[in-house]
């Protein structure tokens, strides 16, 4: 029991200890792009803090570019589809009538169906999706617990100065 | 004692003379050989188990047709018939039927050229038996790959871990270039520049809602396919997956939350069927993606690599690729119900291919047997210094060969869906 005790904790010391590290930047210049983090992590807190005197939008970006915040796009294909009506006729022969021809009985069912179709995206630039984006008011420290797995990296801006502390697993 | 001594040497007062043996005088090996087997996890086949099968019919055409019948639309939620007096209404109902089509692919695998001399003279004399069993190997993987490719670029949804949910996606034949089915383009613009989760129950829950109530897949039903249990998947769905993604199970805050006391995830790991209704089965070599932070553009790493500096203590040996083991980011796992798509059963060549001639010319094979032939041209050089092609007449040259005809038609692809999350290699004591 006491070996068990001791392997119990021994993990729980190492998950604990292995588990948390922090990366701070400081955000000098407005609306600059500026590097967090540089390795792909589990970001679990954010605290932001404006040193600014106006209320400071915070924007964070999965990404280790600090050039442009920016992401060109391939063309490619998408794929959507709207409800149409799917109608359905049938004729059927009924018998002859009085005088001998032959009548047709016709039956119309209208229901609501899919179509579903793809489209033909063009070549775009846009902003990169950004991971996070907070608004907190000037001279103020906000703390967010956030979990975002990073594929890439962590990079900050903001529209005034401030500094951006993470809390991250690897 | 003198520095040196002639032998043999006469009249020797043995009390003044050192005659120690010189160490290096006599004939040795430079090393000792014993035969050694490099270690790897052995492969087993997952996707040939979990499909249905087709027979193809020869003389029939270069494309298989699946003609299936569709049962009418539900097209109400509340009814309401007319009373006994009056002259009923009738619902008129119909089937109708759909198609999907399918053609065989063929693929070769070829040995190196063996000379006879190293296995004459060589210590490792038997070179064919490895590269025979090594030839197998290749050859399952790649049959697996070939269907979980199809699979992949033809499933109409996916699913992205980390809040974009289910997607519809291109479901048309991939290519080698990216440009087709699931394009790298659509891929970078539509899944991998999302914020991708994990593959945690919670999305595993979402992901089989959205499966079952979207995609109206449906379970298995009475198989005989076996399971991990040796029972059939009987009224149940499957996830296949890598062994991270199971691993990661015991570390997932909703199992840690709800887990039994008895389910022993300290020392025992996870086990059962996930919320009653779906059984995992490992994938060996699974689907990974490395993403470009520059566009998001997805690559696929090969799964293993070769240690190329010869000073290094594992020099030449088999490796995980980094790539693929460490920096890719992205994992595929795949959801799967019942009736999904059919392995292609081709049978034989046709019969006048098929048998050996007097002459030892091998009969013509598809299915993956491993054939050893000598019948093939050897290069020589003539007096001009010119590359000729000469029959190998003399036998001195042996190799490995097999080809496997294959195809893999989906009449029910709505019921394979694969599922991309995020990898995550770390246990915490953090619920996220």
């Amino acid at each position: 029991m006491k070996t068990f005790m001791a392997l119990f904790l021994g993990i729980l010391t190492c998950a604990t200890v292995l588990a948390q590290e922090y990366a701070t930047a400081t955000l000098a210049v407005a609306n600059k792009l500026t590097s967090v983090l540089t390795t792909p992590a589990k970001l679990t807190k954010l605290t932001l803090t404006s040193t600014s005197a106006n209320t400071t939008t915070f924007k964070l970006y999965d990404t280790t570019n600090t050039v442009t915040s920016n992401v060109v796009y391939a063309a490619y294909p998408s794929v959507a589809s709207y409800p149409t009506n799917y109608t359905t006729t049938w004729e059927h022969l009924t018998g002859p009538d009085a005088s001998g021809a032959y009548v047709t009985n016709t039956f119309t069912n209208t229901f609501t169906g899919i179509y579903t179709y793809w489209t033909a995206g063009k070549a775009s630039t846009n902003e990169r999706p950004r991971t996070v984006q907070i608004t907190i008011p000037g001279n103020t420290t906000r703390a967010v617990d956030i979990t975002r797995y990073l594929k890439f990296g962590l990079v900050a801006q903001a529209s005034g100065t401030g500094v951006v502390e993470a809390e991250y697993t690897k | 004692m003198p520095s040196a001594l002639t032998l043999p040497s006469l009249d020797n007062v043995l009390c003044n003379t050192w005659t120690q043996d010189d160490i290096d005088y006599y004939n040795k090996l430079p090393y000792y050989f014993v035969k050694a087997t490099g270690a790897w996890q052995k492969t087993w086949e997952t996707w040939s188990k979990l499909l249905g099968s087709v027979p193809w019919t020869p003389n029939a055409g270069d494309t298989l047709k699946e003609i299936g019948v569709e049962p009418t639309p539900v097209l109400r939620q509340q009814a309401f018939p007319s009373l006994l007096k009056v002259n009923p209404t009738a619902d008129i109902v119909h089937t109708k039927e759909r198609t999907t089509t399918a053609q065989l692919y063929r693929h070769r695998f070829v040995s190196p050229h063996f000379y006879f001399l190293p296995a004459f003279q060589d210590f490792m004399g038997n070179k064919v038996a490895p590269a025979r069993e090594n030839l197998n190997r290749m050859t399952s993987i790649y049959v697996e790959t070939f269907y979980r490719t199809h699979m992949f670029h033809y499933s109409p949804r996916v699913y992205v871990c980390g809040g974009t949910g289910l997607l519809a996606a291109p479901s048309a034949a991939g290519s080698p270039d990216g440009s087709t089915g699931k394009s790298n383009a659509w891929l970078a613009g539509n899944v991998l520049n999302k914020n991708i989760g994990p593959l945690t129950f919670s999305e595993l829950y979402k992901a089989l809602n959205e499966f079952e109530q979207v995609c109206g897949a449906t379970p298995y039903e009475g198989t005989q396919l076996p399971s991990g249990t040796s029972s059939p998947l009987n009224d149940k769905f499957c996830l296949v997956g890598q062994s991270e993604v199971w691993n990661a199970f015991i570390n997932d805050p909703w199992v840690k939350e709800n887990r039994p006391l008895n389910l022993n995830i300290l020392t025992q790991g996870f086990y059962g069927d996930i919320f009653g209704r779906v059984r995992f089965r490992h994938e060996k070599y699974g689907m990974r993606i490395k993403v470009a932070d520059a566009d998001f553009t997805p690559t696929y790493p090969a799964p293993e690599t070769i240690e190329m500096n010869p000073d290094d203590p594992e020099y030449l040996r088999t490796m995980p690729n980094p790539d693929y083991a460490s920096l890719a980011q992205i994992g595929v796992a795949w959801l799967v119900g019942g009736a999904n798509y059919q392995i292609i059963e081709t049978g034989p060549p046709p019969g006048m291919f098929t048998s050996s001639d007097v002459n030892g010319i091998i009969g013509m094979d598809w299915n993956g047997k491993i054939n050893m032939t000598r019948n093939f041209m050897v290069p020589c050089v003539d007096s001009d210094g010119n590359v000729q092609m000469e029959p190998n007449s003399w036998g001195e040259y042996l190799r490995l060969q097999a080809q496997v005809v294959m195809g893999i038609v989906g009449f029910n692809k709505f019921n394979v869906m694969p599922i991309f999350y995020r990898r995550q290699n770390t246990i915490s004591t953090l619920t996220s």
